[in-house]
């Protein structure tokens, strides 16, 4: 009789779920992007990830910016032509108006940065937002933070630290960077490799866990570390920070400068050590 | 138990159900139409962003009677919405191209339907006919997505990369196609051979801006073109904060990076439509090879191409106003799409102010705007022409009138 009853919930249960696919719940905002709370004054991009596909069109009308003394800001984000989904319309990319973070462009010049180091802004999700069936958003999504000096460098290589590999177990490798970095780009752009690198290397296969709102990295392999193979980390070099200067170039840089060894080369390797 | 057995019954329809519309996503041609573009004669080129790959129709020239006409379909979104049996803010539209043998407009639209965007391309004649592109006709593809999906297999979490292609070129026997990431902030330039061998290049294009000298930056080109000059075909690149730079094509070599001449700034807080070649004529009757620059937000440009040829690198920030070579502007805005559509006409998607009906319009080049937006005098009961402007202005506007489809005097 018991188990009767259960199935009969898990039946209403499962009728309910199909109910609200059917009708479309009220769609929720998963995460603001960058997660960090201090973020350079030259900041590029935001990223606002749904739980469910979004409906494209008019994006700036749902997304409110204002200063911590309540001033409304427009014109910070670019009202870019194209928007830029994921391919599961589940997110949506923010970019700050380039003409405005790049130093001497005539934006810069006239307006200058939108964001200014020691000050706070509120990015808000508003509920007007739809889903693709059309029901509006749970609620008001909101991230505040603080902006910082501007970043005009390049992540330095020479600073990411890795932890020692603990052979024969699984244990977890770590990964710290000099800064947080862009967290939809590490997923992409960090891996572990074994073989001879550049030209003879397999994937490491396991699992990665961002920490520390993109600063940090943990790397659990399928199967344990082996001794006698050489396991190196490799980084595509087109990594950015959170004011996109990658690990071949700074977002602005002087002509006469000279470039950075990694400029034309499309990974960055360093050797991990066994403990 | 008997519910039991109903409820892992259902549930395995419901899988079955969803894997099934799983399989035909996968087994019909394309994901998602956002730029089209045609060759010279019938292959449409469509940039699937959704799936990475450019897909090229082998399309047949229909008949159309009022071909060399205007168009002149001011409930254009009406026809779409009864065509489509859907609702307004139900699609959106996503690029327009016409057809140079059958001078007939082809839109590209995401529809929502089942949950998902869907695409579909519209084709409309001058008549007003409408009708729905098969999207599983003859076709080859191309795949340009830059990462190997597998890859992302190791995550629990989603990858959320897209490439979205802004604009295709197509010249002498190849596609020149530029996109922007969601991810990184950079130009991607990619060259393919047509017909497809399977291969693209692509070239990582930098651009100066002047600040302190000179700087090099990264950013995504929004639309291009490609002009002869100096005796060298460029390709001339309009960025997303409108810069406008040059790139000889004998410069663009797989995997490196280049920097190209910016010749001019358009203007801040605007990004450019589209651009058009096309063959400019001035007030004494004078031919010369130009360019159409459109923009979302301000008056289009119009670039003579020996201008472009001597203009020089821009070099210092000169002021708010837009710098370097402009050319004159043209009357054009508050368009959404445009589209080169024969030898005397450009076509466009706009919105009226007024009822917000989308308007599938031409304009005659050189003359860019439609004489009837305007309400003039000369179009008063009373109004009586001068002999002078009997010789010169008449003509011209009685031209206007047949174009537009209205009756001259």
């Amino acid at each position: 009789m018991k188990a009767i009853q259960l199935n009969k919930w898990g039946f209403i249960l499962l009728a309910m779920a199909f109910n609200a696919m059917a009708a479309g719940a009220n769609p929720e905002v998963v995460a603001i992007y960058p997660r960090a709370d201090l973020l350079p004054e030259n900041t590029l991009k935001f990223q606002v990830r749904f739980n469910v596909p979004m409906r494209e069109g008019s994006f700036l009308k749902h997304i409110h910016l204002e200063s911590e003394s309540g001033e409304v800001m427009n014109g910070v984000f670019f009202d870019n032509v194209y928007e830029l989904w994921s391919d599961d319309h589940r997110q949506i990319t923010l970019l700050v108006d380039p003409g405005r973070v790049k130093t001497g462009l005539k934006e810069n010049l006239k307006r200058g940065r939108a964001f200014v180091a020691g000050q706070k802004y509120r990015l808000s999700v508003l509920g007007s937002w739809q889903s693709l069936q059309g029901q509006p958003l749970k609620q008001i999504y909101t991230k505040t933070f603080k902006a910082v000096p501007e970043d005009l460098e390049s992540p330095d290589v020479r600073l990411i630290k890795t932890g020692l590999l603990s052979t024969g177990t699984t244990e977890a490798l770590s990964i710290t960077f000099p800064e947080p970095l862009d967290e939809q780009q590490i997923q992409e752009y960090v891996r572990i490799v074994r073989g001879k690198a550049p030209d003879h290397v397999e994937l490491v296969r396991g699992k990665f866990t961002i920490e520390s709102f993109g600063k940090a990295l943990k790397f659990v392999p399928q199967t344990p570390w082996e001794a006698r193979q050489v396991y190196t980390l490799r980084i595509d070099t087109r990594l950015e920070d959170l004011a996109s200067n990658n690990l071949q170039a700074k977002f602005d840089r002087p002509i006469n400068e000279q470039k950075s060894e990694l400029y034309n080369s499309q990974f960055y390797y360093q050797v991990l050590n066994q403990k | 138990m008997m519910k039991a057995k109903i409820t892992q019954l259902s549930l395995a329809l419901a899988i079955a159900g969803l894997s099934a519309m799983n399989a035909y996503a996968a087994d019909s041609a394309i994901q998602s139409v956002n730029v089209l573009e045609f060759n010279d004669k019938n292959v449409l080129f469509v940039g699937d962003s959704k799936s990475g790959n450019i897909i090229a129709y082998e399309t047949k020239a229909a008949e159309n009677p009022k071909k060399g006409m205007g168009y002149g379909l001011f409930n254009f979104s009406g026809d779409i919405e009864k065509l489509l049996g859907v609702k307004s803010g139900d699609y959106l539209i996503k690029d327009l191209a016409v057809h140079p043998v059958s001078n007939e407009a082809y839109i590209a639209l995401s529809v929502i339907d089942n949950g998902k965007y869907q695409p579909k391309i519209v084709i409309a004649n001058q008549a007003g006919d409408v009708r729905l592109m098969d999207l599983d006709s003859k076709h080859s593809k191309l795949s340009v997505k830059h990462a190997p999906a597998k890859e992302f297999m190791f995550y629990d979490k989603l990858n959320s990369r897209s490439l979205t292609f802004t604009d295709i070129e197509y010249h002498k026997g190849k596609l020149y196609i530029s996109g922007l990431s969601n991810q990184d902030f950079k130009s991607s330039l990619r060259v393919a051979d047509y017909p497809f061998n399977g291969e693209s290049s692509f070239t990582s294009v930098e651009i100066y801006h002047a600040m302190h000298g000179q700087n090099e930056t990264r950013a995504p080109i929004r639309t291009l073109t490609i002009a002869n000059f100096n005796g060298e075909d460029h390709i001339i690149a309009a960025y997303t904060c409108t810069p406008l730079v040059t790139i000889p094509l004998s410069d663009l070599k797989d995997g490196k990076h280049i920097t190209g001449k910016t010749v001019a700034e358009l203007g801040y807080g605007n990004t450019p439509l589209d651009m058009i070649s096309f063959t400019g004529q001035d007030m004494k009757g004078n031919k010369f090879p130009a360019i159409l620059v459109t923009h979302k937000e301000r008056q289009a440009n119009v670039l003579p191409v020996q201008g472009l040829a001597a203009a020089s690198a821009l070099t210092t920030p000169a002021g708010f106003a837009p710098a370097g070579f402009t050319g004159y502007s043209a009357p054009l805005s508050g368009l959404s799409q445009v589209a080169d559509q024969d030898d005397y006409h450009i076509a466009a998607l706009r919105r009226n102010p007024e009822s917000g009906k989308l308007e599938l319009v031409s304009y005659l080049k050189n003359l860019f705007f439609r004489l009837s937006d305007f309400q003039s005098e000369y179009e008063m009961p009373n109004y009586s022409y001068t002999e002078s402007q009997k010789k010169s202005m008449k003509p011209t506007q009685d031209m206007m009138k047949k174009d537009e489809g209205y009756p001259t005097e």
